[in-house]
């Protein structure tokens, strides 16, 4: 028997980041796994306590610094909720807005680096093709290509004045994802790595609180877009598959970019009526918050991110934390891998769009 | 049957990366080639009639900015862009809109010292305090 302890990373190029899987083999085969999160721990929590509530703004976009927009959302709609302050209808638009081409962003990389790690490497650089044109337009309107800063407490911080780029952008998203169909779809090769590999029933999936696009591939409703008020003016279709291995959360993230493509251009319809003001004018610099608790969630491309902020009545806050889908995703990684080969074990991994420094913060 | 569809599973996807062979190149030659930055992108700071209020020492999550004024004059207005996250705060909150965000990014110095900027010009804060 050739039974021995395999580390797998923390210094392994397919992990994107840092994640130590040891796994316990017999030959190829994989009779346990056991990961090590806290590689990438920056303290984001603990930080929230010493800075104020401002302050503490630019940096909660590095809590996933793929889907900035989203997080940048969840705490500042804790904060509004604290306030208690209503944000403009229009600001909420272009929340909306910015948070899909966020979400169209983060599945594109997805796709090319889950392709990557699979052995495939031309859709690597269409998808980044086509993600880097909806980073320039996010470095138009914020200034900058991932840590956006842009949401703030009520509202946003300033007009739009490319809005007539999005529908091109969306137009060129949507004749490109025909392209990695015909690339994927049919592959032989892409299916034979992913169809039937790593299964997750609904069950096992709500046991370990998986949410996102990973729960909506295992036979589940669940969008947490559909309960929030944000997205009560929009359709859009839940996308979802039902066979719950790595090929059905392939097919799901492809499916939720052509929905969010839908709900941005309603958003850019809306939007070029809408009048109003973008924010509330709120002064922030000292802002001073009365005891209380708020929980704001969000659903993230990887799944349901929450914040909770509790104020003491001081300028900063009394505690910050975060819920975020990747690290439940990663918990689950024992019961999928465990009787796989160790070349499935990346495929496996990959598929669940797993954010290190998402799980560690 | 099935080796027609797996035949047609092989060449699609090798005709489409094949199409991709005769379109121009997207890649941009970095150091011989400059991005074109737009108008609100974030880089280096530049400073112009500073009034001292401190709202962006207030604001910087990152303790980058450091003030000293003699009397109501600023006689140096100090950033570390080691320590700088380029968010933005202090530009956006600046009540006389003095300090802006470049836009240089080329930022990368040989010692740690040199990171730290002065941006206060002497001659400036002279003809400043007249007013």
């Amino acid at each position: 028997m050739s039974r021995m302890k395999l580390n797998l990373g923390p210094q392994h190029p397919s992990t994107h980041g840092v994640l130590r899987l040891i796994l316990d083999v017999d030959g190829e085969k994989i009779l346990g796994c056991e990961p090590v999160i806290g590689y990438l721990h920056r303290g984001m929590e603990k930080m929230a306590e010493g800075m104020t509530y401002l302050q503490y703004l630019p940096t909660v976009d590095r809590v996933d610094y793929l889907s900035g927009f989203f997080n940048s959302y969840a705490y500042v709609a804790a904060v509004e909720k604290l306030l208690g302050i209503q944000i403009p209808q229009k600001a909420a638009i272009i929340r909306v807005m910015l948070m899909e081409l966020n979400r169209i962003a983060s599945h594109l990389l997805w796709l090319g680096t889950y392709l990557l790690d699979l052995g495939a490497v031309s859709p690597f650089f269409y998808t980044f093709r086509e993600r880097e044109l909806i980073l320039n337009f996010f470095e138009k309107i914020s200034g900058q290509r991932m840590m956006y800063n842009y949401f703030i407490f009520g509202g946003v911080r300033s007009e739009i004045d490319c809005l007539e780029e999005v529908e091109p952008i969306c137009k060129t998203v949507l004749a490109k994802l025909e392209d990695y169909e015909k690339i994927l779809t049919e592959n032989p090769i892409f299916i034979s790595r992913t169809k039937n590999l790593g299964i997750m029933d609904r069950e096992t999936a709500f046991a370990y609180s998986i949410t996102g696009p990973n729960l909506r591939a295992s036979n589940s409703h669940l969008d947490f877009r559909k309960l929030s008020d944000l997205y009560k003016d929009f359709e859009f279709k839940i996308a979802k598959a039902e066979d719950g291995d790595c090929f059905a959360r392939y097919k799901v993230r492809l499916d939720e970019i052509r929905e969010s493509v839908k709900i941005v251009l309603q958003a850019v319809e809306k939007l070029k009526v809408a009048g109003g003001n973008i924010n509330t004018g709120l002064k922030p610099l000292n802002l001073k918050i009365d005891t209380g608790e708020a929980i704001a969630d969000v659903e993230t491309p990887r799944g349901l991110t929450s914040c909770c902020v509790k104020a003491d009545g001081s300028d900063k806050p009394y505690r910050v934390k975060w819920r975020t889908g990747s690290f439940y995703a990663v918990q689950i990684l024992p019961k999928l891998l465990t009787g796989h080969m160790i070349s499935d074990v990346m495929a496996i991994y990959g598929s669940l769009d797993v954010m290190l420094p998402e799980v560690d913060r | 049957m099935k080796l027609l569809k797996f035949l047609k599973g092989i060449i699609l996807p090798l005709l489409t990366v094949l199409k991709h062979l005769f379109k121009p190149a997207v890649t941009l030659q970095y150091p011989e080639e400059k991005p074109i930055l737009p108008e609100k992108f974030r880089g280096c700071h530049t400073l112009e009639n500073c009034i001292g209020c401190g709202v962006c020492v207030q604001s910087c999550p990152c303790q980058a900015i450091s003030i000293k004024k003699d009397g109501n004059k600023v006689v140096s207005y100090k950033i570390d862009l080691g320590r700088c996250m380029f968010c933005g705060n202090c530009e956006y909150y600046c009540p006389v809109s003095a300090i802006k965000m470049g836009k240089d990014f080329e930022l990368a110095k040989e010692n740690r010292s040199d990171l730290i900027i002065e941006l206060i010009d002497e001659s400036q804060s002279e003809g400043r305090a007249d007013n």
